[in-house]
């Protein structure tokens, strides 16, 4: 028989990899079934148009297209159920009690997954809370990730907490253009303090204090606690040292390092974002603060890939 | 401290990055210096702390995938393949040159001859696309990786991008310069992570480089 060889990127789960891709999710279901939170399980495809209301283009580029012959329009495989989660808390479970728990896992298509993994079908599963009440949802997501995490032997990882609004505040203290703020952004994103003078000197020297408050946690605190920053900025700031307060009080501090500028590639988180890195260098899980509706949500979700290769 | 290792690119820059080590008291062992040496990592005088001397081009795939946490790449290399999980954090002023559109002496510019598209011979495919895409033009690149000067004098095509630093290959080639695409230095890159969970370790390597370049 001839070889028939999958597309590029695809590949089928064999024995081995299928039964801990099932292990995985299912020891993240109970979990989370402990914890309360409400199974849900998205389409795999829906209208481009509900798919991304969310995201505002970050999303449009990485996610596959079908023609729905019944409709005639243009459906979307989904790349991220996140944003799935959002569409459903704000419509089939619009009038669910809040603070509204859910979890979800099940298979995303990506047109690209990054330059580094060259899958293209993941399995993603997370959590989210719509309705977020008080700083104690943070601690909560955090915890659970950390039972996940301990539930699957990964013992050495890090916890890294930014910030991405901060980018926004720098460009309005500063009236940056839209030319201007994308610069900014590229040059954040590269942590490239070089180029930042050909805007001005004061952004330069603001930039330095943020793009070099990278660290421990009670270190990088304490040194945000000292500077002082143009308004928007310090409000973003003092929104930060909130959270990071709560965590230095409440969790083991060992595990957390505070990035204070990290971009946001997913588009839609609005306050404090986290990611979880393995001692290999791969992100285990990430998730952050966003809005659905004007309400607060927060979640986290991973690649079951991630975990059963740590 | 936690062992880092440091990519190195062969060749030219290397040349001019050797010096500067030496300032920041980074001394690779002899072997280092060993061009029939097979070895691929060395130690260097500094703890835990070794170097991987690859391909120019090798040295931003070592780092974005975190074999290496750190490494010297020119603004070539990091543009063609723009790698997300890299940073590049300092301008080490060295391997000064351009990456620039060439043609033969006797052929028309580019822009002279109002083309919707352009056959050239480069090594930099992605680069180059995206720049004539900002022009409105299509760009077909007929990949090379070395050589490339021939390409129009055998006929292959009308236009090269490649490097070029004293122009003199071109000119010893009937080609001259038409277009520079981009001003190239090499930078000190890091891996995105590395940098967040070993920043202390390696901003002392960033540190060590700063002083050095001001030396």
């Amino acid at each position: 028989m001839e070889n028939q060889l999958l597309p590029e990127g695809f590949k089928d789960s064999l024995p081995e990899t299928a039964y801990k891709e099932f292990e995985i999710s299912a020891e993240f279901i109970k979990i989370m079934k402990k914890r309360k939170y409400m199974l849900v399980r998205p389409t795999l495809l829906e209208f481009e148009k509900s798919m991304f209301f969310l995201t505002k283009g970050s999303m449009e580029k990485n996610s596959f297209r079908v023609l729905d012959p019944l409709s005639q329009k243009v459906m979307a495989i989904r790349s991220d159920i996140t944003t799935q989660i959002a569409r459903i808390s704000c419509g089939a479970l619009k009038f669910q009690a809040r603070p509204l728990k859910v979890m979800y896992f099940g298979d995303i298509l990506r047109v690209n997954n990054s330059q580094l993994k060259t899958a293209r079908q993941s399995t993603q599963l997370g959590g989210e809370i719509i309705g977020v009440k008080n700083e104690n949802d943070e601690i909560e997501i955090i915890e659970i990730i950390s039972e996940i995490l301990k539930k699957f032997k990964i013992n050495n990882y890090k916890i890294s907490l930014s910030m991405p609004t901060i980018l926004k505040s720098v460009s309005l203290d500063f009236n940056l253009n839209k030319e201007q703020e994308l610069y900014l952004k590229t040059c954040y994103d590269n942590k490239n303090l070089m180029d930042l003078k050909n805007i001005s000197t004061e952004i330069h020297d603001i930039s330095c204090k943020l793009l070099n408050s990278i660290g421990p946690l009670d270190k990088i605190y304490q040194f945000l606690i000292s500077e002082n920053f143009p308004s928007k900025t310090q409000c973003e700031i003092n929104k930060f040292l909130t959270s990071l307060h709560n965590f230095k009080n409440k969790l083991s501090k060992e595990n957390f390092i505070v990035d204070t500028v990290e971009i946001d590639k997913s588009g839609y988180h609005n306050g404090l974002m986290f990611k979880f890195y393995s001692e290999k260098l791969t992100e285990l899980f990430s998730g952050g603060i966003y809005e659905v509706n004007k309400e607060n949500c927060i979640g986290f979700s991973a690649l079951a890939e991630n975990l059963i290769n740590n | 401290m936690k062992k880092i290792i440091f990519a190195v690119p062969k060749g030219r820059i290397l040349d001019d990055l050797l010096p500067l080590m030496k300032k920041a008291e980074i001394v690779p062992e002899k072997e280092f210096f060993n061009t029939s040496s097979r070895k691929l990592i060395f130690k260097t005088s500094l703890p835990n702390f070794e170097i991987i001397r690859v391909r120019a081009f090798d040295v931003a795939t070592f780092v974005a995938f975190g074999a290496a946490q750190i490494g010297v790449a020119g603004d070539d290399v990091l543009k063609e393949f723009n790698y997300e999980e890299i940073y590049s954090i300092l301008d080490l002023d060295i391997g000064k040159c351009k990456l620039s559109l060439a043609k033969q002496k006797n052929n028309l510019d580019f822009e002279e001859k109002k083309l919707g598209n352009i056959t050239v011979a480069t090594k930099y495919k992605d680069t180059v696309i995206n720049y004539f895409a900002s022009k409105g033009v299509r760009a077909e690149c007929i990949k090379l990786n070395g050589a490339i000067e021939l390409a129009p004098k055998l006929g292959i095509c009308d236009y090269i991008v490649d490097l070029v630093s004293t122009g003199k290959t071109l000119y010893e080639n009937d080609l001259v310069e038409q277009e520079v695409l981009m001003n190239i230095t090499a930078k000190l890159i890091t891996n995105k992570i590395a940098f967040k969970l070993m920043n202390k370790e390696l901003q002392q390597i960033v540190k060590k480089f700063e002083v050095a370049k001001i030396e």
